[in-house]
This record gives structure tokens, C-alpha cells and sequence, in this order.
């Protein structure tokens, strides 16, 4: 059985009044694809963000790999293997493409002195094999000198998915990688994400089910806060609670209605 | 107004816009990375002209001397950094500014411990004079320019060139993010702190053979420096560059016009160019924590 790589205890995170995750306990095993579901205000960016070290739990503990890394920084859980994405993208609009790369590059695969660290230049490795594979795998060669902000939204979250995958974390956690994209873009993100399954353990988050029913092995129902379901797409998509809470259909009512027919 | 008046008058404009570029140019950075108002950028300024002034006096070499305070001004403010902004960088921005500002208060009272309250003068390293256009210029005013563009230059490369310039320039746009990528934040801001103490630094020294050095040189300049940063932009490299040259030619041309215009003046373009563009000639709107 492989090894259980992240995991949550009692997870809880208020803010104000409202409690926006809720004792939530969660694992999440090696090289398993997971996915997150919910409606919007269900808690699933608040959870991530309190798994990549973005919000302090109010309560509750954060395992990684039977560490715990609750009071962590961001960088230092990165440093230890999560890379994640974010809802609206994370790429630096006045750098270039190829710049976004070598920035994630370097600190990779980098064994710096502060001498070394100031003076490394960018020019050194924008030819790296692994940078230039990246950019073909994600269709971004053409674009490769081009500033960020003169790249379309579909480019944006490709370049951000590759700074992802370039980092080669041991965990990758994707925020609504597929927000805001058409048919065509979405299906190349899959694609390239696809061909990691069973190779590395990938966490995404998403709105909508459609997008991630064929990818993940597992689904997490989140609504309220609160983990509403959790296993195989089948099995939560059944669950009369998430049928209620997430599909909004009244299980009384359909049964009633079947009975009547 | 003679055509020799002119001139020098510009000559002047642009040696004084030079100090205003260096001293500005850190407070620029840190506010764009850091997001911290920081004042004490004017203390490295005053410990960078008398560090020139004592090692002038030892080594009877006024280069030596500025070499001397550039080093000792970014030593200073890395362990400002380090001990006080640390600690403060998640706070609000009004923090850091009440912070730096006690942080220049106490310097200056430690300046006047070591070195007393009389001005102190320094000797122009360079005598010479050069002609333009039939005036005699000091040579060492266009050293001093000289050198605010081998400076700008050099920001200019390791921001676009080095790895760690654009890692600085990725968290003017985002530090959050930059921090998601695991690049050390931290390591960041102690970098472009000690860049800006040292720059500052440098602005003292080459400004303590223009002026007397005294301990509150740093408050005189003070509002200068802050029009020159709000008109270029904060975090911008080459507004601030724009504007450090703007504001020294409205304080110079302005005072060869009418005296009291040299002080009032850069305040009423600072307001035009506010109105025309809030964010500065060159600041970016997309400037987020």
C-alpha cells in the first residue's frame, strides 16, 4: 500500500463568524490523482490554502509525510515537495515566459551561494533541456520571449501548470487549473496532466465535475466547510447528501415522484 | 537669464537630480518589494557623508572615504533589517513608516553622540574644471552624474539580467507568489534592503563635498526625496530615474528664477503629475501584496 503523503486533522479555519472549512480530516496517498469538488463559498480554496500554508488553522493539525507542518511557511512546504497553483493564475506579467521558467528552474535545481545566487544569470539557462522540453510539452515555444501579459488567458494557465510540473514537486496541487478556458485548451491541459497519473501525486481542485471526472481516482465533496463525501466518482456522485448539496436535487421529492410513476 | 547661468544652472540640476536618483532609488525598491515606507534610507545617506568625512580626514582620499561609507551604510542597514524591519514586514504600511522614522530619529542622535552637532565640511576630491558651451563647470558635479547612470545601468542589468533581479522584480508584482514558487522571500528583501542602504549611502558620500555635513542633512532632503519617488512611481526604476532629473532641475532653474520657487515648485508638479497619472509617471497598477 502506498505511502500516505498528506494529512489533515480537525482542520478547521473561521473567519469571522463564518466557518469556511470545518474540522475537516483529509489524507491523500502517493502518486494517487485526487480531486476536490463543491459549489462556490464550499470551502475547497480555503482547505487548500490551509494545506500550502497560505492561512494558519485556527484548529486541527497538517501532515506531510508524518511531519508536522502546520505552522510552516508556504516556502518551506514547497521546499519540501508541494508546488501549487492558484485560481487566478500565479505568472509574472512583466517577465517573459522563458523568465517564468528559469525563476522556478533555479530554485529547483539550484545549489547557491549568495554569490552564486546574484550573479546567475538568466541568459545561462534558458537553454536547459528540461525548460526547452517543458515549453514543447506545453505548446509554449512560440511564445517562449513573449511578456506574460501579452498572453492569452489559456497560455497563462499552461505557463502556470508547466513553473508547476518544471518544479518537479513531489505533490502538485492545482486551484481551478480550468477556470475561464475553452473546450480545446482544457483538453490539452488534461492531456499533458494525464500522462502524469500514476507517476505523481496531483491534488486538484475544481468547480465543476465534468472536467475532472475522467482524470482523478478519487473525489472529495466538500460544501459548508465540511467534507460531505469521499471516494470513487460513482460512489459520491450516489451519496444522497451530495446529490443534495452539490447536484441541489430533492431526494425526497424524486423518490416521491417515483413512487407516483 | 545669461546663457552661463543657464548652464550651470542645469549642470547643477542634474548633480543634485543624481543624489535625489540614488537616495530615491531605494526607497522606490523597498516599497515596491517590501512594501515599507523606509526613512531610514535617509540615515545611510547621513552615515554614508560622514563616514566620507572621517576617512577623509584618516586617508586624505574623499573616493576612499565614499568607498568607505557606501560599505558601512548597506552593513548598517542589514542589521536594520535584520534586527527591526524583519519583524514588521506584515504590518501596516503606516508600521513600517512610524518605525523607520524613529529608526532615523535614533540615528541621528547617535551621529550627534560620535561626531557633535557642528557642520563638518568634506574637500571636492576634484578640483578641475571643464568648459561647456563657454562655462566653466566643475568637473566633479559630472562625476557625480557620471556615476547615477553606472548606477542605473547596474540596477538596470541585475534587475534584467541576473536571476535574482527577476526574482526581485516577480515579487514587486507578487511577493505571494513568489513565495509559492519557494523562492527565500526573505533572502530577497534582505538583498534589496541592503542594496538600498548602500546606494543611500553612496548619495551621502558624494553629496558631503557639495554641502556641510551635518546630522539632520538627512531631514533637508527628505521631501525631495519622496517627490521624486511618488512622481516616478514607486517600484519603478526608470521613473524614478525620470523624475529624480525633473525635480533637480525644477529645484535648480527654479531658485536661479525666483529662490522661493525652488522649495515650492517640485510640490506643484508632484500634484500635476498626480492628477495626469496617480500612480506616478512610471508606477504600475498592478502593484499587489
Amino acid at each position: 500500500m502506498s505511502t500516505e503523503i498528506i494529512k489533515t486533522v480537525g482542520v478547521t479555519k473561521c473567519f469571522g463568524a463564518l466557518v469556511a472549512v470545518d474540522r475537516v480530516d483529509y489524507s491523500l496517498r502517493e502518486n494517487e490523482v485526487a480531486g476536490i469538488i463543491g459549489s462556490n463559498g464550499a470551502g475547497k480554496t480555503t482547505f487548500f490554502n490551509l494545506v500550502t500554508g497560505y492561512y494558519p488553522p485556527d484548529e486541527g493539525s497538517i501532515f506531510y509525510k508524518g511531519r508536522d507542518v502546520t505552522r510552516m511557511t508556504p516556502q518551506q512546504r514547497v521546499a519540501l515537495g508541494m508546488t501549487r497553483t492558484f485560481q487566478l493564475t500565479s505568472t509574472f506579467d512583466n517577465l517573459a515566459v522563458i523568465d517564468n521558467l528559469v525563476l522556478v528552474y533555479f530554485r529547483a535545481h539550484r545549489d547557491s551561494t549568495l554569490l552564486k545566487l546574484l550573479l546567475s544569470t538568466c541568459r545561462r539557462h534558458r537553454n536547459e533541456d528540461k525548460i526547452v522540453a517543458t515549453l514543447e510539452t506545453f505548446d509554449l515555444q512560440h511564445v517562449r520571449d513573449r511578456l506574460v501579459k501579452n498572453l492569452s488567458l489559456g497560455e497563462k494557465r499552461r505557463l502556470e501548470i508547466a513553473m508547476a510540473v518544471l518544479a518537479e514537486p513531489q505533490v502538485l496541487m492545482l486551484d481551478e487549473p480550468l477556470a475561464g478556458l475553452a473546450e480545446s485548451e482544457i483538453k490539452v491541459i488534461l492531456e499533458v496532466l494525464g500522462r502524469r497519473v500514476g507517476k505523481q501525486t496531483i491534488l486538484i481542485v475544481e468547480h465543476k465535475i465534468s472536467h475532472v471526472k475522467d482524470f482523478v481516482q478519487r473525489l472529495t465533496v466538500m460544501h459548508e466547510g465540511r467534507v460531505i463525501a469521499d471516494g470513487g466518482y460513482e460512489e459520491c456522485l450516489s451519496d444522497p447528501e451530495v446529490r443534495r448539496s452539490y447536484w441541489q436535487i430533492d431526494t425526497e421529492q424524486e423518490g416521491s415522484k417515483h413512487a407516483a410513476a | 537669464m545669461s546663457a552661463q547661468l543657464l548652464t550651470s544652472g542645469v549642470i547643477f540640476g542634474l548633480s543634485i537630480g543624481s543624489i535625489f536618483f540614488l537616495m530615491a532609488i531605494g526607497l522606490s525598491l523597498c516599497f515596491g518589494l517590501m512594501r515599507i515606507i523606509s526613512l531610514d534610507q535617509l540615515l545611510y545617506y547621513s552615515v554614508g557623508a560622514y563616514l566620507t568625512y572621517s576617512l577623509t580626514l584618516v586617508t586624505g582620499n574623499v573616493w576612499l572615504g565614499v568607498l568607505g561609507g557606501v560599505v558601512v551604510a548597506g552593513i548598517v542597514s542589514f542589521a536594520v533589517e535584520r534586527l527591526i524591519f524583519r519583524r514588521i514586514y506584515e504590518r501596516e504600511l503606516t508600521f513600517s513608516m512610524i518605525t523607520s522614522f524613529g529608526v532615523l530619529i535614533g540615528g541621528i542622535g547617535v551621529i550627534k553622540f560620535f561626531w557633535g552637532v557642528v557642520p563638518r565640511p568634506v574637500p571636492v576630491p576634484l578640483m578641475a574644471q571643464i568648459d561647456i558651451i563657454g562655462t566653466e563647470v566643475p568637473v566633479y558635479r559630472l562625476i557625480v552624474v557620471a556615476i547615477a547612470f553606472l548606477v542605473y545601468a547596474g540596477i538596470w542589468l541585475f534587475l534584467n539580467r541576473t536571476i535574482t533581479g527577476k526574482a526581485i522584480r516577480a515579487g514587486i508584482e507578487n511577493v505571494e507568489h513568489v513565495e509559492g514558487l519557494g523562492i527565500n522571500v526573505s533572502r530577497l528583501f534582505t538583498i534589496t534592503f541592503i542594496i538600498a542602504g548602500a546606494l543611500s549611502g553612496l548619495a551621502g558620500g558624494l553629496h558631503a563635498p557639495l554641502i556641510m555635513v551635518d546630522p539632520s542633512m538627512g531631514l533637508e532632503v527628505l521631501a525631495f526625496v519622496f517627490m521624486v519617488v511618488i512622481i516616478g512611481g514607486l517600484g519603478s526604476i526608470k521613473g524614478t530615474l525620470i523624475s529624480a532629473f525633473i525635480v533637480g532641475q525644477v529645484v535648480s532653474l527654479g531658485s536661479l528664477i525666483y529662490a522661493p520657487l525652488a522649495q515650492m515648485a517640485p510640490f506643484a508638479i508632484m500634484l500635476l503629475i498626480l492628477l495626469v497619472k496617480p500612480t506616478g509617471l512610471y508606477g504600475s497598477p498592478l502593484l499587489k501584496r
